[in-house]
C-alpha cells in the first residue's frame, strides 16, 4: 500500500542469556499508515517494548534481532549503516518513553536538552536555537514557555516532563513518534492531558504514532488499529471498533472482559485462568492455550494460522481454521 | 450498622526536603481528615499520588502518629493507647501493600512468613492455620515450604493477602493490591478480595488511584484532594452524580472502554502546581473551572447532601 509508514516484517528478537536463548519476540508483522495511531497493547512480557525498540535499532545487549525486516520510507532499516541510523533516529523516527524522571539529565537546564537535539539535528545555533525552543514548547501546550526555558527538570511536575520529551521529540518534525507508555507513570488528570496533546499533535503535524500500552482504556482513546501481543506474537489486530466490537481471539476477549471500567458494577470480573508464561518456557502450540477456554488438541501441537475476518481484522486461532467457528 | 473505624479531624505533617527557603517547613499530607467505617463495609479512599492517601490509612493502623485528631478503632482511641494494648488491637488490623515484590523477605520460607503473625501472637496450630489460609487464597499446598522468589507477582499478592488475613482480623487495609499487577491477573486478586470479604464479613479501607478498580470493590467512595476529603458517597452516587469539580475531573479523565466522555469539560481544567504554594481557601481553587471570589479565601467544609453523600464546595 502507498500510505505506508512503516512496515515491520517477521521480525525477531532473541536475549541471549547464560541461562539459554529467550525469544522475546517471535516473527511479528506491524504495519503503520501515514497520520494514523497504532496500539500495541499487552501485558508485561508480551514483547511490546522490545519491538518498539528494535524499530529503533535499539536492543540493548544480549538481545539480537535474529530475523525480519523493518522498513521505513522504502529502506530496510537493519540494513543501513549506524551512521545513518543515527541521523534517522530523533529526526524521521522519535520516542518518547515511560519515565519522564529518568529521562532528562538533572543538572541541565530545560533549554540546553532540548536546544542539543535542535543543533545536531537542525544546526541551529544563538537566537534561532532559542526562538525554535520556544516553538516546540508552545507547541505541546505549555502555556509558561519562558520559566520552562530555563528550568531544570526538578523543577517540573511530571506532567510538564513528559510534554518537554515530547517536545524534544518533535523538534525535527519526526514522521513517526513512537511511545512507550507516555502515561504510565503519569496521574490520571495528567494522563488525559497527554493524550489529548498526542491526539492533537498528530492532527496538526500528520504523525504517525505507534503507542505501546498495557492499558485498553487508552487505546479506545486514541487508538485507530490495535495489535494485541501475547508472549512474543500477535494474537490478533484489527481496527479500534473491530477489536472492541467483536473481539475473535480468546485472549483478547479475555482481557476485554477482565479489565474493570467505570460502567455498571459486576458482581464479579472475569478472569483469565493462570498466569502470563515465562519466555524461558513458552507453551508448544499457541502460547495462550493453557489458559485458554476453548482450547482443542491441535492448539497444543500446531502454531496457529492467521484466520482473516475483513482487511484489517485477524486472529491467529484455530477456532476460526477452515473459516468456520468451532465449538470448543 | 456498628462503627468499626471513626476517624476525626486528623492531622499529619512532615517535613519539607525540597526547595532552599522551604526547607523545614511543614508540608501537610492529611489535613483535617475525618472518616467513619461501618462493620463489613469497604470505603475506597481515592486521589492521586501526594494526595495524602497512604498516610491516612497508616495513621488509622497506628504506623505514624498524628499531629492531632483522633482515630478510633471499636470506639478505642488508637493513638493513645499504650504499647501493650496497640500490640493486642494491631493483630484486628492488618495491611497489603502495593509492591507484592518488596513486602515479602526473600529468604524466608512462604509458610514461616504467614505463619509469623501467629507465632508473634503465641498461637497454636500455626501450621495447620498457614496451610488453610494458602488453601483459601488458592494456591498449592506445598507453597508453605517455598521462597517467594518462585511465584508471580499475582501469586506474591495472594500471599500477602494470606499473611494479611491469617490472625482473622477485622479490618483490612488494603493500599493499591492491584496498581502493579497485570490486566488478567488484576481481575483475579479483585475477585479473591471481594470473595474473602463476604466469607469472613471483612472490613476493608482500599487505597488506590485507579477509579476502575474502586468503582468495582468498594460500597463507599472517599475522594481525596491535597490532604482533606472534598467529597464522600455511595459508589453509585459517586460515579452517576459527582458533585466535587475534582470528582468531576477524575471521572472524566480515566480512560474507560463504555463510558463516552466530554474531552471539551477537561479542557477548562488548569494542571497541577506544586504541593507547597496552596491558596488559602479551597486547596482545588487554582485548577478549578468554576471557581468563585469566595473558594480562594475561605476553606469550604464537608456538608451532607442526603443519603450521605458530602461535598466540600462552596458551589454546592
Amino acid at each position: 500500500m502507498k500510505d505506508k509508514m512503516l512496515e515491520v516484517n517477521n521480525l525477531s528478537v532473541g536475549f541471549f542469556t547464560p541461562d539459554g536463548t529467550l525469544t522475546a519476540v517471535d516473527g511479528i508483522n506491524i504495519s503503520v499508515r501515514k497520520k494514523e495511531t497504532v496500539c500495541l497493547v499487552g501485558e508485561s512480557g508480551s514483547g511490546k517494548t522490545v519491538s518498539a525498540l528494535a524499530i529503533m535499532r535499539l536492543v540493548p545487549n544480549p538481545g539480537v534481532v535474529t530475523s525480519g525486516e523493518i522498513i521505513f520510507n522504502d529502506e530496510n532499516l537493519l540494513k543501513i549503516s549506524e551512521e545513518k541510523m543515527r541521523a534517522l533516529r530523533g529526526a524521521e523516527i522519535s520516542m518518547v518513553f515511560q519515565e519522564p524522571f529518568n529521562c532528562l539529565n538533572p543538572v541541565f537546564r530545560v533549554s540546553g536538552q532540548i536546544g542539543e537535539s535542535i543543533e545536531i539535528h537542525l544546526g541551529l545555533k544563538g537566537k534561532e536555537r532559542d526562538e525554535k525552543i520556544i516553538e516546540v514548547l508552545k507547541l505541546v501546550g505549555i502555556t509558561d514557555e519562558k520559566r520552562v526555558f530555563s528550568s531544570y527538570p526538578h523543577e517540573l511536575s511530571g506532567g510538564m516532563r513528559q510534554r518537554v520529551m515530547i517536545a524534544m521529540g518533535l523538534v525535527s518534525n519526526p514522521s513517526l513518534l513512537i511511545a512507550d507508555e507516555p502515561t504510565t507513570a503519569l496521574d490520571v488528570t495528567i494522563q488525559a492531558q497527554i493524550l489529548e496533546l498526542l491526539a492533537d499533535l498528530k492532527e496538526k503535524l500528520s504523525l504517525s504514532i505507534l503507542l505501546i500500552t498495557h492499558d485498553l482504556g487508552i487505546v479506545n482513546e486514541i487508538g485507530d488499529r490495535v495489535y494485541v501481543m501475547y508472549a512474543g506474537k500477535i494474537m490478533e489486530k484489527g481496527s479500534k471498533n473491530e477489536i472492541f466490537g467483536s473481539a475473535k481471539h480468546p485472549y483478547t476477549e479475555g482481557l476485554l472482559k477482565s479489565v474493570p471500567d467505570l460502567g455498571p458494577v459486576k458482581k464479579r470480573l472475569y478472569t483469565i485462568a493462570g498466569n502470563i508464561p515465562d519466555l524461558t518456557d513458552i507453551p508448544t502450540g499457541c502460547r495462550f492455550h493453557p489458559r485458554c477456554p476453548y482450547v482443542m488438541d491441535i492448539c497444543k501441537m500446531k502454531d496457529p494460522v492467521e484466520s482473516m475476518f475483513s482487511k484489517e481484522h485477524s486472529a491467529w486461532c484455530f477456532r476460526y481454521f477452515g473459516g468456520e467457528q468451532k465449538n470448543g | 450498622m456498628a462503627k468499626l473505624i471513626e476517624v476525626k479531624n486528623l492531622k499529619k505533617s512532615f517535613k519539607s526536603s525540597e526547595g532552599i527557603f522551604s526547607k523545614g517547613r511543614p508540608v501537610f499530607a492529611v489535613n483535617g481528615v475525618s472518616l467513619e467505617i461501618e462493620v463489613g463495609e469497604s470505603l475506597g479512599l481515592v486521589g492521586e499520588s501526594g494526595c495524602g492517601k497512604t498516610t491516612v490509612g497508616k495513621l488509622i493502623l497506628g504506623l505514624e502518629k498524628p499531629d492531632s485528631g483522633e482515630a478510633f478503632f471499636e470506639s478505642k482511641q488508637i493513638s493513645g493507647l499504650p504499647e501493650k494494648e496497640l500490640f493486642r488491637i494491631r493483630k484486628e488490623m492488618q495491611i497489603v501493600f502495593q509492591d507484592p515484590f518488596a513486602s515479602l523477605n526473600p529468604r524466608i520460607r512462604i509458610g514461616n512468613a504467614i505463619g509469623e503473625v501467629l507465632k508473634i501472637y503465641g498461637e497454636k496450630d500455626i501450621e495447620k492455620r498457614v496451610k488453610e489460609s494458602i488453601k483459601t487464597i488458592g494456591l498449592p499446598e506445598d507453597t508453605y515450604y517455598r521462597y517467594p522468589h518462585e511465584f508471580s507477582g499475582g501469586q506474591r499478592q495472594r500471599i500477602c493477602i494470606a499473611r494479611a488475613l491469617v490472625g482473622n482480623p477485622k479490618f483490612v487495609v488494603c493500599d493499591e493490591p492491584v496498581s502493579s499487577l497485570d490486566v488478567s491477573v488484576q481481575a483475579q486478586i479483585i475477585n479473591l478480595l471481594k470473595d474473602l470479604k463476604e466469607k469472613s464479613n471483612l472490613t476493608y479501607l482500599f487505597i488506590s488511584h485507579d477509579l476502575r478498580v474502586v468503582r468495582n470493590i468498594c460500597d463507599r467512595i472517599s475522594v481525596m484532594y491535597y490532604g482533606v476529603i472534598i467529597e464522600e458517597g455511595e459508589n453509585e452516587d459517586i460515579y452517576k452524580t459527582p458533585l466535587h469539580p475534582y470528582t468531576k475531573l477524575l471521572l472524566s479523565s480515566v480512560p474507560s472502554m463504555s463510558e463516552k466522555k466530554n474531552k471539551e469539560v477537561l479542557k477548562t481544567y488548569k494542571e497541577g502546581t506544586s504541593n507547597l504554594n496552596k491558596p488559602a481557601g479551597c486547596p482545588f481553587y487554582f485548577r478549578c473551572p468554576e471557581r468563585i471570589e469566595k473558594c480562594e479565601k475561605e476553606i469550604p467544609q464537608l456538608k451532607d447532601k442526603g443519603n450521605r453523600h458530602k461535598v466540600a464546595c462552596w458551589k454546592e
